[in-house]
């Protein structure tokens, strides 16, 4: 038991993500934000910090009240989430974050966005997602 | 009759596990208001505090349990040492049930789904699994004489939980890299949930009475290691994880045919064998919601279903079918053996409870299931503002449905709580305790 575990988990480790051959990220929308790689950890910190998981979720994983976020910026412009986050909207609260927390965070999702698509746009979207 | 003061971690645990079941009841309903109206009161009850103590409840109510009816269940068996156990038991939960709450309250929480403590305090959690560990190798021929295949469930479980809990904090070392940390994050929320539902399946079997279950093939042993270890990676079809281990959960999730197949049978079989014993509607209730949680838990895994239903409601009802309906029964029907023996007014109450129980959650399945299914097929079309007030409509009555669930429950720990003053005022002698009827038949398997 825990040979398999060790084993599993060594796997997750090395292993990079990939996807069914052929299969790429449909592009869409615009890139924005800073340096999505230096900015990751400070955003991924942020987005803890606030609880974000609990009302919205990444790849479906995460809470169902708000949207799914993997690809946010593929549907609304970097304005409107700063927008949303900094004023609240509808279910969402205010968010009193400074400049940095802020951009960290667009930093964080753009560079999440990069990494596949979800949700599913099609019935006939690979069962196994999109390669990055 | 046993001094009071050794016995007195054992109903403490008890109660810290009514309790916990309690304010997960309380903050589930109030999440599940919030769920239906989110712009209701935005500051007063925030969803980043209610969702993640709710799971700490949640949590905290099936940890603690096992706890309690590791210490019930090693009296029972003849286990050595379990009186320090219990007292460092006590200790590290009382320590780290308000601690964690604190932290969630105080915004200092993980910010992660399920684990959702500040990470430090899962040291605490940690320790306390590992001495359960140690206790239970250390008394490995009592739990073995008690059962075997019980045995290697509960030792099998008690390994996973600390393994998961570390692993749940992997994601910080892993640095940028989206993919391992989403993959750390729910592969150790995995391990962990495989983990308590082994521990307390294996406490079923103890509780169900009958003949002890020999152990069974090696293999089929080493195959469950194999699906405990890989089978939840259906969660990940979508996410940009490795393919091979997608394929690995996909072959992991689809051998759990063959335990569906084999609980189809115990269904039957556990109406037939413990109709008039008293811990039958426990017993009943538990197989009943493991039918279901890995019938849908294959259906969940096949990648085309998965492709609809994953990230929406269905998902949800599959953990609460199984977290509600399996381990929180397991957990109340344990401690109902082991507060035993039970008048007759008592079992016919609480017969009567866990019906109620069965429909109330039966329907918050389906209401679940029936919004995450129109969520699925409506965003291959429709942006999240346009589907949600539609998927909100059908989870309309979910508030008051979950009432359906969570007063049954109020209602047997009430019971139990009854037990406890009931053994306080007239404790009981191991020796009536020992020869007080057995349910009889076999439990979960």
């Amino acid at each position: 038991m825990i040979l398999a575990y060790a084993g599993y988990v060594l796997a997750i480790a090395l292993l990079d993500g990939s996807s069914v051959a052929g299969a790429s990220v449909p592009v869409g929308g615009d890139t924005v934000g800073g340096d999505p790689v230096s900015g990751y950890l400070a955003g991924g910190h942020t987005w803890r910090q606030h609880g974000c998981q609990t009302c919205h979720s990444i790849y479906g994983l995460g809470g169902h009240a708000g949207p799914d976020l993997t690809n946010v910026f593929r549907r609304i412009p970097d304005s409107q989430v700063r927008h949303v986050i900094l004023d609240g909207h509808l279910g969402m609260p205010a968010f009193d974050l400074t400049e940095g927390e802020l951009q960290g965070l667009i930093d964080y999702l753009v560079f999440i966005g990069e990494t596949g698509a979800y949700p599913p746009q099609s019935i006939r979207d690979p069962v196994f997602g999109f390669a990055p | 009759m046993r001094p009071r003061s050794t016995a007195a971690h054992r109903p403490l645990l008890l109660l810290t596990t009514l309790a916990c079941l309690l304010l997960a009841l309380a903050t589930g309903l109030v999440v599940a208001v919030k769920s239906v109206f989110p712009e209701l009161a935005l500051t007063a009850l925030p969803m980043q505090i209610l969702r993640p103590l709710h799971t700490l409840a949640s949590i905290g109510c099936l940890f603690v349990g096992i706890c309690a009816l590791f210490l019930f269940a090693g009296r029972e068996a003849g286990a050595r040492g379990t009186r320090a156990l219990g007292l460092a038991l006590a200790v590290l939960t009382l320590t780290f049930l308000p601690a964690a709450a604190l932290s969630v309250l105080i915004g200092e929480g993980s910010g992660k789904e399920y684990v959702s403590w500040s990470p430090a305090l899962t040291t605490l959690l940690v320790v306390m699994f590992v001495l359960l560990v140690v206790s239970f190798f250390a008394n490995l021929r009592a739990f073995v004489g008690a059962s075997p295949e019980a045995a290697w469930l509960i030792g099998l479980g008690l390994l996973c939980i600390p393994l998961g809990l570390v692993e749940a904090n992997f994601y910080r070392a892993v640095g940028p890299s989206y993919a391992k940390e989403i993959s750390f994050d729910w592969h150790a929320m995995d391990i962990i949930f495989a983990g308590w539902s082994a521990t307390l399946y294996g406490f079923g079997i103890l509780i169900a009475g009958g003949p002890a279950k020999p152990l069974r093939a090696t293999w089929l042993y080493a195959l469950a290691a194999f699906t405990f270890v890989s089978t939840f990676g259906h969660h990940h079809y979508l996410s940009p994880q490795a393919q091979v281990i997608k394929i690995i959960a996909l072959t992991a999730s689809m051998m759990a045919g063959v335990s569906f197949l084999r609980h189809v049978r115990e269904v039957f079989r556990v109406r037939g064998l413990t109709a008039s014993g008293p811990l039958a509607p426990f017993l009943r209730t538990v197989e009943t919601w493991t039918l279901v949680a890995i019938g849908s838990g294959i259906l969940l895994a096949v990648p085309q279903v998965n492709l609809v239903l994953h990230g929406t409601y269905a998902i949800v009802a599959h953990s609460m079918g199984a977290m509600i309906g399996v381990d929180v029964v397991l957990v109340l029907g344990g401690l109902a053996y082991y507060l035993r023996p039970l008048e007759a007014p008592t079992v016919a109450r609480l017969s009567r409870y866990m019906r109620w129980l069965n429909i109330g959650l039966a329907l918050v399945w389906i209401d679940l299931v029936v919004a995450g299914l129109l969520k699925g097929v409506l965003r291959f079309e429709q942006i999240h503002a346009a589907y949600q007030p539609v998927v909100l409509r059908v989870l309309f009555p979910l508030p008051v449905l979950g009432l359906l669930v969570a007063v049954p429950l109020v209602l047997v720990a009430i019971e139990l709580l009854r037990q406890v003053a009931a053994h306080r005022r007239s404790p009981v002698p191991s020796t009536v305790r020992a020869s007080a009827p057995e349910p009889g038949g076999s439990g979960p398997s």
